[in-house]
């Protein structure tokens, strides 16, 4: 049955953006900016309760929307990573009403794009979370690196949006449809004709651009730097999970494509910790790091050996593996920025600006610590877990040798994870050129806090953290 | 008891951090009151180990088969000891020199015991790896903050090492799990499930060189050795001596608790190479040491020579060796403890490690220089102490081996004595540098910690069979027998089934044919 209620969680995201641009009007304070964002909190709670709520219909609205539980999974994930920085974010007073409607309309567009049923649903969502990201980008649009960034940005995934349409044209015109479920069928029934394989091809090199895999990576550092420093932390863990999350419908690709998503994977994951090394930026070397965690998912993408599942499995496999990982990245690296972001208000933050932090601001230092740890996937965190099941889900599907090349890029990039720390903790104060730490509301910091001590008690309990991913079931 | 080894270091670290609050003396006796507890129970462990194996086993994550198994058997409850007695000291040497940031310093020291006594014990792979990448972080914190000279670069250096190493190793260990699922089809990570798995001599082959690359990074094993050169010398007194005398043990250790049981076939078609590999290590080691122009990075490159040393008796694989082995393991643990001490109470109160800057200092502390004789003599094996017993072991299972290899090994013992005499010499013969300021002779704190851990020397040296004797005992430990042992196992599971995960897992491309 089609039914409006099927799309209520994007309805009430939508609903509650554009509301917000309208009550922002009302007033410019501080008391109204903190209303927008519990307002803009409770929105995306609303979003999550009516996802929960309309779980199970299958594919619906005009077979745009599959609303399995399985799906239900990822956008409450990455609901709860929108969430989070929706809470987190430092906003001025005067630009609050933007900041957060654009905030709930990249939800909107990360919610789309967990549940797509057809082509033209994944172009719409990448359209939606895109367009948000621009702005978000170049959300200080008097500095012009912001403004340089907003514009690179914008081209770059303007061409990677060109190359999705024109692969969804030749994927239509091969196979006569959008749909998902049909487009697996043509797949998995014949061998796939030149023009199919060339419109995937293109449709993956757009989902390349979007996800900034290696070779199409390059404006990852740039665009990372230039954002304000929450705005990159929902474009390395929310947007990027949601465009992960939308590939997810097309493994059976990895019957054509197999090698092209396994070389994306391998190089994402060589390239983005090599060039990770040299750099002395901490956002930069946050975007290369993001670079490699996208190669990461691929190749638990790569691993994928069974049909899309309704729910999220009981034990471990790819699926889950693929979801978990999305979640423990999101919320590791979401939260390296933030603390960036409580610890430096400057927009380029280089590794001197954070010399000595660990002894003038030791808490958000050690949040930091615990993030990059994460990132690392040292043990003791829940980064760790969430690379074992990713390579261990690879060693199972018998991609040694991938798993091995991100085994052995996980051990390049550990180089520059430590980097940081050491700026962090290994030089004295004194060292550091004046720069201002924001202000921060205890609330914040308790919530990293929280987060922080999240990503170590998990890594004691990983199955009990996928329960929760689970749903609970 | 097991449980409460790792609890009591977590619940010190809680409480060094609240009286860090307070004032640092806090933090140091919070922290040493702990570290005073797990020696306690650490010997009551090694006591009950004494007589029987101890072990606790629970399913810790159900979903990837990890267990929370530790086990003790002597040579495991002995290795805690140790540990537990360095940490002691450890925290004890420090107690003058550290002055920053007290309180951290403590909880790092605390939770790298914590890794170490998980290495030790775990029965289970990945509870295993998560004790060994435990030690890493605490280990970068110890060098690069506390350290002097080149820190972070050595801590750095350390870490990469360390971790870059450890990848292998958890490549092995995932390559192990899923051949175990492969059979049983139940994920398991529990040792003795994974020691059931039986593989073919190439998957051994990888297995093993995957374990060797892990282990002897650490150990360290002769081409894989080159951070210590900074690691050891840079970092605190602390940091050295755990570095030396607990951490270089963990290495050894996985290599006959883990690598060689797991994959016997690769080991016995590396083993004359290995066997080379050590020997090159204690001759490398010596020469370089006695070219060396700094008493720590000395000390550090014959710690290197004697854990080669250690190497050889393992990889020689006889019951001889592997006594002599475990023996030394401890001597070596407390001989080098003794000499990082010294050490660093010299640069504590001269600020400089340089032979040049150094010299003529038994007149002004005697007692400093009789301890720095009696170590530096334990080092190169003076009879009566516990480092003698050890060689003569490892020489007597050498020649037994192969009569070039124990004429090498013995050759050996001359040149630990040059280089030792060395380092005597030089600090406390020979005329004074104009330089030399005031030198006030050991106090009291460094009195004790010196003269108990000679006493522990010389009574290992007139006991050896307080380690020895339980070695020979199957009941104590199994795992020493069964590493001893090995060429004589029988085939425990005939292999049957010998397709490969992935081949088991239905995929999308079968499902398109």
């Amino acid at each position: 049955m089609t039914s409006w209620i099927n799309v209520l969680p994007e309805a009430i995201l939508s609903v509650s953006a554009l509301g917000i641009l309208i009550i922002s009007t009302l007033a410019n304070s501080g008391s109204m900016r903190d209303l927008l964002r519990w307002l803009s909190a409770i929105a995306i709670a609303a979003s999550a309760v009516s996802l929960v709520y309309t779980s199970g219909t299958g594919l619906t609205s005009y077979g745009w929307v599959q609303s399995t539980s399985f799906t239900t999974s990822i956008a409450l994930v990455l609901l709860s990573l929108m969430g989070f920085a929706v809470l987190t974010s430092p906003v001025k007073a005067d630009t609050a009403g933007e900041w957060f409607a654009l905030l709930l309309f990249t939800a909107l567009g990360s919610v789309v794009l967990s549940r797509v049923g057809n082509l033209a649903a994944v172009f719409l969502g990448i359209e939606v979370l895109s367009i948000s990201l621009y702005v978000l980008v170049s959300f200080r649009y008097t500095s012009r690196i912001s403004l340089r960034g907003g514009v690179t940005y914008l081209v770059l995934a303007g061409v990677g949006s060109a190359f999705l349409v024109f692969g969804s044209a030749l994927i239509f015109a091969t196979y006569g449809s959008l749909d998902i479920a049909e487009l697996q069928t043509g797949a998995l029934a014949a061998p796939m004709p030149l023009l199919g394989m060339f419109g995937y091809g293109m449709f993956l090199v757009g989902v390349g651009f979007k996800l900034a895999a290696t070779p199409f990576h390059m404006w990852a550092p740039d665009v990372y730097e230039a954002a304000p420093t929450s705005a990159a932390g929902v474009i390395a863990s929310a947007s990027k999970g949601a465009t992960v999350a939308a590939l997810l419908p097309f493994a059976f690709l990895l019957n054509s494509h197999f090698l092209v998503l396994t070389l994306l994977s391998g190089a994402s994951m060589v390239i983005g910790n090599l060039l990770g090394l040299r750099e002395t930026r901490v956002k930069r070397i946050l975007a290369y790091s993001s670079v490699a965690h996208v190669g990461y998912l691929l190749l638990g993408f790569a691993a994928i050996r069974s049909a899309t599942p309704e729910a999220l499995p009981a034990t471990m496999d790819a699926w889950s593996a693929i979801v978990f990982y999305i979640a423990v990245y999101g919320f590791s690296v979401l939260g390296a920025f933030t603390a960036i972001g409580a610890l430096r208000t400057q927009t380029v933050v280089s590794l001197n600006d954070l010399h000595g932090l660990g002894r003038t601001k030791p808490v958000t230092s050690a949040c930091l610590l615990v993030f990059v740890v994460s990132l690392a996937g040292l043990p003791l965190s829940i980064g760790f877990w969430g690379k074992i099941y990713l390579f261990s889900a690879a060693f199972q599907a018998g991609l040694i040798k991938l798993a091995i090349i991100g085994l052995m890029g996980s051990a390049i990039g550990l180089f520059y994870y430590m980097r940081i720390l050491v700026h962090l903790y290994m030089v004295s104060p004194e060292m550091n050129p004046r720069g201002e730490a924001p202000e921060q509301s205890n609330f914040q910091t308790a919530l990293l806090i929280a987060t922080a001590a999240g990503i170590v008690v998990f890594s004691f309990f990983p199955d009990f953290l996928y329960y929760l991913v689970r749903g609970g079931q | 008891m097991l449980t409460l080894l790792l609890l009591i270091p977590l619940i010190g670290i809680v409480f060094t951090i609240l009286a860090g609050r307070v004032n640092a003396t806090g933090a140091r006796v919070a922290a040493l009151i702990s570290s005073v507890l797990s020696l306690q129970v650490a010997y009551l462990l090694a006591a009950k180990a004494r007589v029987q194996v101890v072990e606790l086993d629970r399913l810790w994550i159900p979903s990837f088969g990890v267990h929370f198994a530790l086990r003790a058997d002597w040579v495991s409850a002995v290795l805690v000891l140790l540990t537990a007695l360095l940490t002691v000291f450890a925290i004890a040497v420090s107690w003058k020199e550290i002055k920053e940031r007290v309180t951290s310093f403590h909880v790092w020291l605390l939770l790298l015991q914590v890794g170490v006594t998980i290495v030790f014990l775990a029965r289970d792979l990945m509870l295993f790896y998560l004790g060994w990448e435990l030690m890493i972080i605490p280990m970068l914190f110890l060098i690069g903050s506390w350290g002097t000279g080149r820190k972070e670069y050595s801590a750095f250096k350390f870490v990469l090492f360390t971790f870059t190493g450890s990848i292998f190793m958890l490549a092995s260990m995932l390559y192990l799990f899923y051949r175990n699922i492969g059979i049983t089809g139940v994920p398991s990570f529990h040792l003795d499930q994974i020691l059931t798995v039986q593989l073919s001599s190439t998957e051994q082959w990888w297995v093993f060189m995957g374990f060797l690359i892990g282990f002897g990074v650490k150990a360290p094993l002769l081409p894989l050795h080159t951070w210590l050169t900074d690691a050891y010398p840079n970092a605190s007194t602390a940091g050295s001596l755990l570095l030396s005398g607990v951490l270089s043990k963990t290495g050894v250790f996985g290599l006959f608790n883990l690598a060689i049981p797991l994959a016997p076939d690769a080991f016995a078609l590396f083993r004359p190479f290995l066997i080379w590999l050590a020997m090159a290590g204690v001759f490398y080691g010596a020469c370089i040491a006695f070219n060396q122009r700094d008493i720590k990075r000395l000390i550090a490159y014959s710690s290197f020579s004697h854990v080669s040393f250690i190497l050889l008796g393992i990889f020689i694989k006889s019951d001889l060796g592997f006594q002599g082995g475990v023996l030394q393991m401890i001597s070596h643990g407390l001989s080098t403890a003794a000499l990082f001490l010294i050490a660093g109470a010299i640069q504590d109160r001269l600020n400089t490690r340089e032979f040049a800057n150094l010299g003529g200092l038994w007149r002004v502390a005697p007692a400093m220089g009789a301890f720095m004789l009696f170590f530096a003599f334990a080092s190169l094996g003076l009879p009566g102490t516990g480092n003698f017993v050890g060689e003569l072991y490892i020489i007597a299972s050498a020649l037994s081996y192969h009569w070039i290899i124990g004429a090498l090994a013995s050759l050996a013992v001359l040149f630990a004595a040059i280089y030792s005499l060395k380092l005597f010499t030089g600090i406390f013969h020979g005329p004074e540098p104009a330089s030399l300021t005031a030198f006030p002779d050991t106090d009291n704190r460094e009195n004790l910690l010196l003269t108990s851990l000679a006493v522990l020397l010389i009574l290992l040296g007139l006991f050896p069979s307080l380690v020895t004797a339980p070695l020979k005992n199957a009941g104590t430990t199994p795992a020493a027998t069964a590493y001893s042992t090995l060429h004589q196992q029988p085939t425990m599971i005939a292999m049957t089934d010998t397709t490969t995960p992935a081949a088991t897992v239905a995929g999308p491309r079968e499902e398109a044919r």
